[in-house]
Order: structure tokens, then C-alpha cells, then sequence
């Protein structure tokens, strides 16, 4: 499925977030990268349906079920529940047939590589476990994009490569969506970048085009990978990192 | 609850087994089982002391299906708080109001799960009592609108327990949830102020009275526009975030509550009558010397009690009986001719007995006690109850009913000798103006 930006506007009350935004997104990993109040989370609420544009248009095209499934980046869980109750429940909330729910749960479990853990509490669950936990559940209607907010946030470094594992399986048959503001699960998982900052998206390309504006625009001082020397490079020379 | 059985799911062309899941109850068993199994317990334990009437009545035990709110009314709305706040916190993954299913679908499962649970006690709770009534009851049965006012109690309660738990998200407010519905049903009891608006009433019926049809249908009506209103603004509060949901933001998402709130402002301007007498009410009557004594046909076996307990009393008194009829007071909706006050100069005053289950008084003929013996004549006189004609009249009452108590000048009195002194006292014991002189000599 292909989701367009067309010229999308937002504002909450005076203060315009997003200032006509034009992007398209594929199928694959995207990420979506954008120092915080750059406009990401609003981008996604938008996505979703929590939001809707001011001016613009968002569309969808090619998808076959037309469905979104989000995590969002904060969420949360009753440690009660069992895990496979928790994404059935979420598979029959998103619209799936009731007796088409255990199966989905079933699915979307094996594809976050927790089928192991059907039957146990959440509470048992670690944090990456948990996370994987909530893309099942957002998975299991089996939605043409999923949208991920933040989803390594928090996480040790052997749970995000565990995550990023799953991210990247998924995005073999669908279109994802990844906002993070960490550089390495962008170069770790995505074909494809796009960056958000003051409310317009100031770059659409590879990962590769962006390492490219190292060399546009060196960045003095700053440590790290080449991709993420070109972020910050990019981000500095917007002038827009207001962290 | 585990609704679904074990599915067949194809993957790379493997059959996997899925597992059992539970979409009715995602939160286990416990959470609808065990404040189901308390409702139960409630009301069969606070139905127990009906049950053990000699007799009982029908418009007690329907009445009792409103009354029994008390209880399970703030158990129903702390259990539904609890169930909303664990399940339907916005940020909950799968209760995210961008969900296919968010709003009325999700509420409308959850919810019609809790009332068929909560429900389906609370009438399982009944059934002793109900088999007890179909056996004991002389007449009549179910008043079906006064029943169903009580299940729409239990349902409105249950749904604003609900809607608690989406309001506020957690539930850690299950106890402020039970405070609050019992505090309603306290409203209730402390007068007819607030009787139309809820479901317990501060007086229950008797027999001979029935709840009056206005009063019932308004309370019906009540309690149904107030669960719609309920379950609308938990549906409406649930799809609040989603940029679909029009104007739909914040507190508008409880705009239906204004209609039961509306809807209560006529009942609190003008209080509406919540009983009547039966106007026709069926009766069973027999006549013992010159005494015409009429009770309910509910009460059918308790006439000839009163006809026996009146007959030894009138027998050990010897004169002519100073009133011509003993009605049931169930009967006060049938005209009767007489007055319902003895005075001395009247033959014809109707005395009007209270027959009732929980306390059976049949036995004691106070009424006409109260008037052979004198008493009558001086509360109507007003004579001051420490006074020595009162005493004497309440030992001749005492006689007559024949108590042999010690210090009784009557007691050890043959009934010739008695009926002799009635006769020649006659005018002093109607006057409440006997003295010590006046007492039988031994």
C-alpha cells in the first residue's frame, strides 16, 4: 500500500505543526526521523485517524483491506491477561471476526516471535517482550500499514535487535511506518528516510542520499556514524533542533 | 468464559493448533463470576426472613425486586467500573479509539456481558423466594412492571458503574463507584423526594395497595432513557480521540446525560403518588354472631383466626359487640358503610385491622380489645395514659384477652363474674372514667 501527503497542514490552535506536507510512502520500512516537536507524532495521529488535516489530504492506495494497525509510544497492558487474550482482543477490537480471532493471535504472535509465550500473564513479559507484544496486537487484524512510534524507546540493546528483527520481517509484506528519533534503527531497518523538521519534510530519500549531505554539509564536532553525522548535519543546518 | 473453541490455522502449509482465547471475558472468569455469585448471595440472604413468613404476598415479594437494589446495586457498579478501568483506558493497546470496534461495538458486548451475569443472579437470588410466594401466596401474582422497575435499577446501576470506569480510566474507583450507588439508594429511602428516580423506595407496599401506574411507568421510563444515556455517552467518550468522531471532544461526550437529568426535573417539582388502593380489591367475608368480618382475598386463611381470636375475646366480654364489622385494612379501597372511628353512640363503627406476613397480629384483636375494654374510649377522651382508668382499662383489655397476669384485679376472675362486672360498668369503661372502687371485690 502507498499512503500520500498532499500539502497536509495542521495547527493546534495558532501553532502550526505541520506546513504542507507532500510525501509518499511505500511499501517497506520508512522511517521518520525529526528532532522532537518537529510535527512526527502529529504526522502519525493524522495517519491513524486521531487527527484530522486542516488543509490537504491524506490518501491510501493499493492496500487490499485499507487498515492501519498503530502502536503507539506509549502504551500500556493488563499484566493480568493472558497474551494471547491480550491480541485476540485487540484482533476482534480492530474487527476481526470473533471466530477468526484465535487464529489471528496465533499469526500475529509467531510473526513477533513470541508463539512460545501464548499462555502466559503479561506481567511475566520483559520490556521488549512487551513491546513485541503490542506490534501483535497490532498486527493481528492483519492491517496493510503499521504505524510504530517510538518502539525501541526504552529498550536494551539486545531487545531492540530483537525488535528490529521482527519490524524488518514485517516490512518484507507491508508498508511500515517507523517514527524514531534513534539514528541506528533508521539505518538498521529502513529503505527508505524521511525527515520532519519545523513542521515540513526537509528530506525523502535513502539512507544512503542522506550520508550523502555529509560531504554538503559537514557537520564539525559531531561524533557517530556518517548517517548520523548527515542528521545532524541536516538537522543544523535547518536550524531546528530545539531539544 | 473461554468462548471459542481451539482453531485451525493454516500457515506455510502447516496446521497449527491455536489456542483457546477469551473475547467475552479478556480479564478472566473472576472478574463477572465473583461479584455475580455476591449479587446471588444478597439477595437470597436478605430475602431470608420473607421467607420464613407463614404466608406471604405478591405485591411484597415484586416490591422486594426494587428493594433489593440496596445491596446489589453498588456491588453490579463497583464490578462494572472495575472491568471498564482494566479494559478500556484509551492507551490500552487494544482499546485505542482508532479501533474498528471502539465506541458502541465494544461498550455493547462488555456491558450486555455484565448485565446477562449480573442480571441472571440477581433473578437466580430471587428464586426461593418466588418458589416460596407461588406456594404461599392466597391470590394474585407478579406485578411484572414493579419487577422489571427493579432489574432496570440493577441494569442502570451496572452502567453507570460502567461509565465510571471510562471516565476516569482506572479501577482503582470500583469503591467510589459502590459509595456512590449506595449513597443513591439511601436517597431513595429518605423520603418520596426522590422515590420516581430511585429504584428503592423509603416505604414498601402492603397488600391492598399496588405501586400507582403513573409512578411505575415514570420510573420505568426513567430508568431506561437513563441506561441509554449511560451506555451512549461511554460509547461516545470511547470514540472521543478519533478525528471522525465530529464534535465529539471532552465533556460533550457526555451531552445524553442531560436527558435523564431533564427527565427528573417534573417528579422533584411535583411528587408523584407512589401507592393506591386496590379499587376493587377481592375479598373473603363471614359473619359470627353480629359481626361481619371481611379480610383480603390474599389473606384468605388468616380469616378465620381473626373471626376466632374476636369471637373468645367478645364471648369473655358478654355484651352486645359495640361495632358491626372487622375489615382487613387491606381492604381500605372498597367503600364500606360505617365509621371508621368507634365513638359510644355508634353501632355501626367498622374496625380495620392490620393483617400482615412479617409480623402476624391476627391472633391479638387489639382494635377490639381497645374498645371493649375501655381503652378506645379514653384515647378518644385523651386521658392522660398515667391515669388510674387507663391502667384498670389495659388489666380488663389484658382479661379479655385472656393473660393471667399477676396484680391483674381480673386475673382469677371466673368469665361469669367478668361479663357480670362489664355489665354493670358498662357506661364508666365507654366514659374511661373507672376508679379503684370500681375494681371487683373478692
Amino acid at each position: 500500500m502507498h499512503i500520500e501527503f498532499d500539502g497536509v497542514h495542521f495547527r493546534y490552535g495558532r501553532r502550526q505543526v505541520l506546513s504542507g506536507v507532500d510525501w509518499t510512502v511505500g511499501p517497506g520500512v520508512t522511517g521518520l526521523l525529526g528532532p522532537n516537536g518537529a510535527g512526527k507524532t502529529t504526522l502519525l495521529n493524522l495517519l491513524v485517524g486521531l487527527e484530522k488535516p486542516h488543509s490537504g489530504a491524506l490518501r491510501f492506495t493499493g492496500g487490499a483491506s485499507g487498515t492501519i494497525g498503530f502502536v503507539p509510544q506509549h502504551f500500556s497492558l493488563v499484566g493480568g491477561m493472558r497474551v494471547v487474550d491480550t491480541v485476540a482482543y485487540a484482533a476482534w477490537v480492530n474487527g476481526v471476526d470473533r471466530r477468526a480471532c484465535a487464529a489471528a493471535a496465533s499469526r500475529a504472535l509467531e510473526a513477533v516471535r513470541l508463539e512460545d509465550l501464548v499462555t502466559a500473564r503479561v506481567r511475566t513479559l520483559s520490556g521488549g517482550q512487551r513491546q513485541r507484544l503490542g506490534v501483535a496486537a497490532a498486527l493481528a487484524h492483519e492491517p496493510d500499514v503499521l504505524v510504530l512510534d517510538e518502539p525501541t524507546v526504552g529498550l536494551d540493546p539486545a531487545q531492540r535487535m530483537r525488535l528490529r528483527e521482527v519490524v524488518a520481517d514485517i516490512g518484507r509484506t507491508r508498508t511500515v511506518l517507523l517514527s524514531t528519533h534513534l539514528i541506528e534503527d533508521i539505518s538498521h531497518l529502513c529503505h527508505r528516510v524521511g525527515v520532519l523538521a519545523d513542521g515540513r519534510l526537509v528530506f525523502d530519500g535513502t539512507e544512503e542520499e542522506l550520508t550523502e549531505l555529509v560531504d554538503s554539509a559537514p557537520a564539525s564536532g559531531v561524533l557517530g556514524s556518517p548517517f548520523e553525522r548527515a542528521y545532524q548535519a541536516l538537522v543544523a543546518r535547518l536550524g531546528a533542533d530545539r531539544d | 468464559m473461554t468462548d471459542l473453541d481451539t482453531a485451525d490455522v493454516v500457515q506455510h502449509g502447516e496446521r497449527l493448533r491455536a489456542p483457546k482465547v477469551r473475547l467475552r471475558s479478556p480479564l478472566g472468569v473472576w472478574p463477572v463470576a465473583l461479584p455475580a455469585a455476591a449479587i446471588a448471595a444478597v439477595v437470597v440472604a436478605t430475602t431470608a426472613a420473607m421467607r420464613s413468613w407463614p404466608y406471604q404476598e405478591w405485591v411484597r415479594t415484586s416490591a422486594e425486586f426494587h428493594q433489593q437494589n440496596t445491596f446489589t446495586a453498588p456491588i453490579a457498579a463497583a464490578a462494572a467500573t472495575y472491568v471498564a478501568g482494566r479494559l478500556l483506558p484509551p492507551s490500552r493497546i487494544f482499546a485505542l479509539p482508532v479501533a474498528a470496534r471502539a465506541g458502541l461495538r465494544t461498550v455493547l458486548p462488555q456491558l450486555g456481558l455484565l448485565l446477562a451475569a449480573f442480571v441472571g443472579a440477581y433473578l437466580l437470588g430471587f428464586v426461593p423466594l418466588l418458589v416460596v410466594t407461588v406456594r404461599g401466596a392466597e391470590h394474585g401474582g407478579p406485578d411484572v412492571p414493579v419487577v422489571l422497575t427493579g432489574v432496570l435499577g440493577l441494569v442502570l446501576a451496572t452502567a453507570v458503574g460502567y461509565l465510571i470506569g471510562v471516565v476516569t480510566r482506572t479501577p482503582l474507583t470500583a469503591p467510589i463507584s459502590a459509595v456512590l450507588l449506595f449513597g443513591t439508594a439511601v436517597l431513595g429511602s429518605t423520603g418520596d423526594t426522590f422515590s420516581a428516580l430511585m429504584p428503592v423506595l423509603y416505604v414498601k407496599p402492603l397488600l391492598g395497595s399496588v405501586q400507582s401506574t403513573p409512578f411505575v411507568v415514570y420510573r420505568l421510563a426513567f430508568l431506561t432513557v437513563s441506561t441509554v444515556a449511560v451506555v451512549w455517552a461511554a460509547a461516545r467518550l470511547l470514540r472521543r480521540h478519533r478525528a471522525d468522531g465530529g464534535r465529539v471532544r471532552g465533556l460533550t461526550a457526555l451531552l445524553p446525560l442531560l436527558l435523564p437529568v431533564v427527565m427528573a426535573v417534573p417528579p422533584l417539582v411535583s411528587k408523584p403518588a407512589l401507592f393506591a388502593y386496590e379499587t376493587e380489591p377481592p375479598r373473603v367475608c363471614r359473619t359470627s354472631g353480629t359481626v361481619e368480618y371481611c379480610v383480603h382475598e390474599g389473606h384468605r386463611s388468616r380469616l378465620d383466626v381473626v373471626v376466632a381470636a374476636t369471637d373468645a375475646v367478645l364471648e369473655r366480654h358478654g355484651g352486645p359487640a359495640p361495632f358491626t364489622r372487622i375489615y382487613d385494612e387491606a381492604l381500605r379501597g372498597h367503600p364500606v358503610d360505617g365509621t371508621p372511628v368507634w365513638r359510644p353512640d355508634r353501632r355501626d363503627t367498622v374496625l380495620w385491622v392490620p393483617i400482615q406476613p412479617a409480623s402476624p397480629t391476627e391472633t391479638r384483636p387489639v382494635q377490639a380489645l381497645d374498645v371493649l375494654s375501655g381503652l378506645a374510649g379514653c384515647f378518644r377522651l385523651r386521658v392522660p395514659a398515667d391515669s388510674p382508668s387507663v391502667e384498670i382499662a389495659q388489666q380488663l383489655g389484658r382479661r379479655l384477652e385472656g393473660m393471667s397476669t399477676a396484680g391483674n384485679p381480673f386475673s382469677g376472675l371466673p368469665d361469669p363474674a367478668v361479663r357480670d362486672w362489664i355489665a354493670s360498668h358498662g357506661d364508666r369503661i365507654t366514659g374511661c372514667a373507672l376508679t379503684e372502687e370500681d375494681l371487683p371485690r373478692r
